[in-house]
């Protein structure tokens, strides 16, 4: 009983960390229909800096953070003029490939200018985790893990606060209307460049505050990116397009299956069970377990 | 008179010169220098563990080489600069095919490196054999990639499953000297990938061999990120030592999850993280501490040790930030040697001469194996060069084994 309640926890708390991988990828091709392929490039990205600012350039959490503020915030309105803002341009069916495309090329170059950069004047090993070791929580005997309880604190914040801005703030309605319907979105007044901006530089300031959270309890290198990506992609389509709260519970799902499955057959098995379940859903449920729309 | 004396004396002087030439053949004008080419993960994942500073320490090499007077080849009785081209595989296997490719038609190289870790060697060795060129590998040690009776191929390495061979060696020695219990289990991870499976591997057979039980085996895929299902799963059958086969990003996700949920097993064996000294600075102490692994790197005393120190020195860099800096020696003098002792660049006399070479270097006397029995698998070409027990101590590497080369005492953690 023990045994299998420390999966449990383990399970819901690896669904966290997915949920913290996913949602703002989510948040972005529900109000946008932009596959970003950079968007775990992005989140390493948001690790990478922090280490770089944190813990080689020794500042202080009060000047670090602003400091990433500014930094992500010109880099997604940059992402959004060079490459969202060229695409809507061409036309709402261009979004999807072209946006493919696009991000593949960008990921790659992120990904290799922050490894070979890092690598040459940083630190000959580009891999970035935040030593914060926090004792663990005992509980009944058992040993929890308070970094991870603590990333799915955050994540569960995040994910919930981001929902409420989709659902009650005048620009997150805008955003929901722009997704459902261009057309009328349009008629209503509101500038679609605007609300895709805000969209665009809400969702990278959220993914790289969550590659600082990730690498609290998972080291990342340089290179690490595009499989979290696709992991990232894994958990919307489990989800379903445009359903925050499902992101929590598609990757709490995973996250159990994953961790019971390995216990039993070996962690080998891990990605086949995640991928098997992703086959399932998409023959029987192609929308997602929460979800309404396909991308 | 005249008349018939000439006749005689041009053919005389005809026949002369007509033996002359076929007697002593003038050498071919020696090359302008001899083309070694290789690719290197500069970028990509397993950058991590090589990337620029492995590029900057072959470049220091070369450079040191070249200012020494470069090699001697008889052939030419002259000595020749050596030219290093190196090319960025970005760690992926095919990618480093296609660059060895253009540098034996393209660059016309004459030799090659081979390229770092066992997963991209394995594939571009097969260039090596296609055009026969003599290719000597650095890092990668995987007995697979020896056991394919390549004919232009040595690594330079000990093949990756006797790393266990001489943890146990260590272990051994410290429980029948009393320094620690008798322990009786142990549990191995193996990532999956060539190199880490066979350092797993070996870590599962020289168990046995040691007297030790194997309580657990566990195969991950690359790069996992969750090992809380082994954490649990070992918490139960307590493990005296763990022996993770992985490679060290991969390494550092288990050592902290096994730190944040209280597991502690009595010894904790990562070859991979001592290295280089990054891996305690990016999990802290209170993981690092005291966990055990395997390092290149010793206080070498015999072979040319100038050599190898000068071109460090160059870098800038210390030894442990180099990536692995005595497999790219070796791998770069056992060619040179190969070359002067086979007198001639060419390719079959050089690779023949490399075979049969016994000489002097860093760790004591290097020579290659055929035909030799690695956990049931016959390896061609594989190396003698050794590996030494660290431990991570107050941030430092320390090495423990073998004891004549011991720089600090075995500290529990």
């Amino acid at each position: 009983m023990r045994v299998f309640f420390q999966l449990f926890i383990a399970g819901l708390s690896l669904g966290g960390i997915y949920a913290l991988l996913s949602f703002s990828f989510s948040l972005i091709i529900s109000t946008t229909k932009i596959l970003n392929i950079a968007h775990g490039v992005i989140f390493v990205w948001g690790a990478g800096i922090t280490a770089i600012l944190w813990l080689h350039l020794r500042l202080h959490p009060l000047i670090t953070f602003p400091i990433l503020f500014l930094f992500f915030v010109g880099f997604s309105l940059l992402f959004f003029n060079g490459i969202v803002r060229v695409l809507i341009r061409k036309g709402e069916h261009y979004l999807l490939s072209g946006s493919i495309l696009a991000t593949f090329g960008l990921a790659f170059a992120m990904e290799s200018s922050l490894g070979a950069g890092w690598a040459n004047f940083i630190d000959p090993q580009p891999t970035f985790l935040l030593p914060v070791n926090l004792a663990p929580i005992e509980l009944w005997g058992m040993a929890i893990s308070s970094n991870r309880l603590m990333v799915l604190f955050f994540a569960g914040l995040m994910i919930m606060g981001f929902h409420l801005f989709l659902k009650k703030t005048f620009f997150g309605k805008g955003a929901r209307a722009m997704a459902q319907n261009f057309g009328g979105f349009l008629i209503i007044g509101l500038n679609p460049y605007w609300v895709s901006m805000l969209i665009v530089v809400l969702a990278t300031l959220a993914t790289a505050l969550s590659g600082i959270l990730y690498i609290l309890v998972v080291p990342i290198d340089a290179y690490g990116g595009l499989p979290i990506t696709l992991k990232a992609l894994t958990i919307i389509i489990l989800a379903g397009v445009g359903s925050l709260p499902g992101i929590l519970a598609a990757g709490g799902l995973l996250g159990l299956v994953e961790v019971i499955g390995s216990y039993f057959f070996g962690a080998i098995w891990a990605h086949v069970i995640s991928f098997a379940i992703l086959f399932l859903v998409l023959l029987f449920r192609p929308t997602g377990l929460f979800g309404k729309v396909t991308i | 008179m005249k008349k018939r004396l000439l006749v005689p004396f041009f053919f005389i002087l005809l026949m002369v010169a007509f033996l002359n030439s076929s007697m002593v053949f003038p050498a071919d004008k020696p090359p302008k220098e001899i083309k070694i080419g290789a690719s290197l993960a500069i970028t990509g994942p397993f950058s991590v563990e090589w990337g620029p500073p492995t590029l900057k320490y072959s470049q220091a090499l070369e450079s040191v080489v070249n200012e020494r007077g470069g090699v001697y080849v008889k052939e030419y009785n002259t000595r020749l600069p050596i030219k290093l081209i190196i090319y960025d595989d970005g760690s992926s296997p095919d990618r480093s095919v296609e660059l060895y490719e253009k540098l034996a038609t393209v660059d016309k190289a004459d030799f090659f490196i081979g390229p770092e870790s066992s997963p991209i060697l394995i594939k571009a060795s097969t260039i090596a054999e296609k055009y026969g060129i003599p290719m000597i590998g650095s890092c990668g040690n995987s007995p697979y990639i020896f056991a394919r009776g390549f004919k232009w191929l040595v690594g330079v390495d000990m093949p990756a499953p006797q790393w266990g061979e001489t943890y146990y060696a260590m272990i051994k020695q410290l429980m029948d000297t009393k320094q620690i219990p008798q322990l009786k289990t142990v549990a191995v991870i193996k990532e999956e990938t060539p190199h880490t499976m066979d350092v797993g591997l070996g870590a599962e057979h020289y168990a046995k061999i040691a007297g030790l039980e194997v309580v657990s085996s566990e195969k991950i895929p690359q790069g996992l990120a969750d090992f809380s299902s082994i954490i649990i799963k070992w918490k139960g059958l307590k493990p005296d030592i763990v022996y993770v086969a992985s490679w060290s990003s991969t390494a550092a996700t288990f050592a902290k999850q096994a730190h944040e949920t209280g597991f502690k097993p009595f010894t904790l064996h990562i070859p991979h993280v001592t290295l280089t000294t990054v891996w305690h600075k990016k999990v802290g102490p209170e993981i690092a501490e005291g966990v055990t692994g395997i390092t290149h790197i010793a206080n070498f005393k015999s072979g040319d040790v100038q050599l190898y120190n000068e071109a460090i020195k160059r870098t800038g860099l210390g030894p442990y930030d180099l990536g692995i800096p005595p497999n790219r020696f070796l791998s770069l003098e056992v060619l040179l040697k190969g070359i002067e002792k086979a007198g001639t660049l060419n390719r079959a006399k050089v690779m023949d001469a490399i075979k049969t070479l016994r000489y002097q270097t860093l760790h004591g006397e290097m020579f290659f194996r055929f035909g030799y029995d690695i956990v049931g698998k016959k390896c061609d070409g594989v190396g003698n060069k050794p590996v030494y027990i660290a431990q991570l101590q107050g941030g430092e590497i320390k090495v423990l084994w073998p004891l004549e080369l011991a720089e600090g005492k075995y500290k529990r953690r």
